[in-house]
């Protein structure tokens, strides 16, 4: 298996994102001392024959622990701070255009609406809450209470406008609708913390958690009784889940046991690949939205890696 | 000037601090002591607006994939989606 590897000395990277706009792009939050202390920065690399490159970088203040791109803006991008804050960055300028402070507590999600006529960011954070704001990064527009636990991830449905789920340290997935201002779904999705969660891009009605019990777990939303798949193989906590853009089928996750694994999740044995290429926690993971098949990660282990893992390498994307 | 250069030119550039392991900074931490390489930095906005955009948005694979365009673009949450238990 190729892989292409950036190395940034003394940062522990917590998240990457492609570029919604250049192939070759990529934009990672990394922190310092593993986001436990000091500071953190905002990379982004731009791929090539060679292997990756630096192409712009950010110091802050506090760790970073996650970031995402404009949708509407090939120029901007916002990542989520462990003091609280959310910054909004451009690639052409040194100072952050905005800051938004509300939060009482570490942001550890931040997410770009992906739906036409809805731009907008949400947010989630330990403070146990969720905020909508809009593509300026002004006064937040919406404050979405529920969770009796920290909020460790938040994204918005690929394909509902104005809908996002998050997953809490409560156990529970939930969606919610930023229009009406409610909670629309409360799922009890693990008995354990819910680390991350994300939608299915064929599926309006399925998403994914990954828990600290190390299970993805797959669900229909119509009927979240009990989920689609439990799919079992990570040893440790499962840090983050991404459905392919290419693929119905096909999710990959991300865990403090080191690996990204690959499933697919109509089939019974769903376990299709495992890439153990990291020495520490992998936190950070996201699939090019240009390249089919190639996938992106970050860890604990000061890396980003770009790679095709073996099972997506066959000739075009799987059905 | 490019603020993330001067940090990187700086004698206090984090790189060249040993890299101490998790436990390490934790029990750092937690006694109350000071975590070598760490520097304060104080960033303002600049409340500037955006590089204007060039570029127009480009189509999601699954939008590209999908003739549906009730599966592309939907308004509000469906109705089928009912919660679970008293959450």
């Amino acid at each position: 298996m190729e892989t292409k590897v950036f190395r940034c000395p003394a940062r522990h990277g917590y998240a990457v994102e492609a570029s919604p706009f250049f192939p070759g792009r990529l934009a990672c939050a990394a922190s310092q001392h593993y986001g436990i202390a000091g500071g953190g920065s905002l990379l982004v690399l731009d791929d090539t024959p060679t292997g990756p490159g630096l192409a712009r970088r950010w110091e802050w203040s506090d760790g970073l622990f996650d970031v995402s791109w404009s949708e509407a803006n090939e120029n901007v991008l916002v990542a989520a701070g462990g003091d609280g804050s959310l910054q909004l960055w451009d690639l052409h300028r040194d100072a952050p255009l905005r800051l938004a402070k509300e939060h009482a507590r570490e942001v550890y999600a931040v997410d770009w609406s992906q739906t036409r006529g809805h731009d907008a960011i949400v947010s989630g954070s330990w403070d146990r809450t969720a905020k909508v704001w809009d593509p300026t990064l002004g006064q937040s527009l919406s404050t979405f209470t529920g969770h009796q636990g920290v909020i460790y991830s938040t994204i918005w449905s690929p394909h509902i406008s104005a809908c996002f789920a998050s997953s809490s340290g409560d156990g529970t997935l939930r969606v919610w609708d930023a229009k009406a201002g409610a909670c629309r779904l409360a799922v009890p999705a693990h008995d354990a913390e819910v680390l991350t969660c994300d939608w299915c891009k064929y599926d309006q009605n399925v998403a994914a958690t990954g828990s600290v019990d190390g299970s993805v777990r797959v669900w229909d939303l119509r009927n979240p009784r009990r989920p689609l798949h439990r799919m079992t193989g990570h040893d440790y906590a499962v840090r983050r889940v991404k459905f392919s853009p290419f693929s119905g089928n096909m999710v990959a996750s991300c865990s403090y046991d080191f690996t990204v694994r690959f499933w697919d999740w109509k089939r019974e044995s769903a376990l299709v690949d495992t890439v153990a290429h990291h020495s520490e926690f992998v936190c950070g993971l996201d699939f090019n939205l240009h390249v089919p098949n190639q996938v992106l990660d970050c860890s604990w282990d000061e890396t980003v890696k770009i790679y095709t893992p073996p099972c997506l390498s066959g000739a075009g994307p799987r059905p | 000037m490019f603020l993330q250069f001067l940090l990187l030119r700086s004698p206090n550039n984090p790189s060249q601090v040993k890299s101490l392991s998790f436990a390490e900074v934790m029990r750092l931490v937690q006694e109350g002591k000071d975590v070598p390489g760490v520097r304060k930095v104080d960033i303002q906005a600049s409340n500037q607006s955006a590089t204007p955009s060039q570029m127009e948005r480009i189509r999601k694979p699954w939008e590209v994939a999908s003739n549906n365009l009730a599966l592309i673009f939907q308004n509000t949450c469906p109705s089928a989606w009912k919660t679970v238990g008293s959450h």
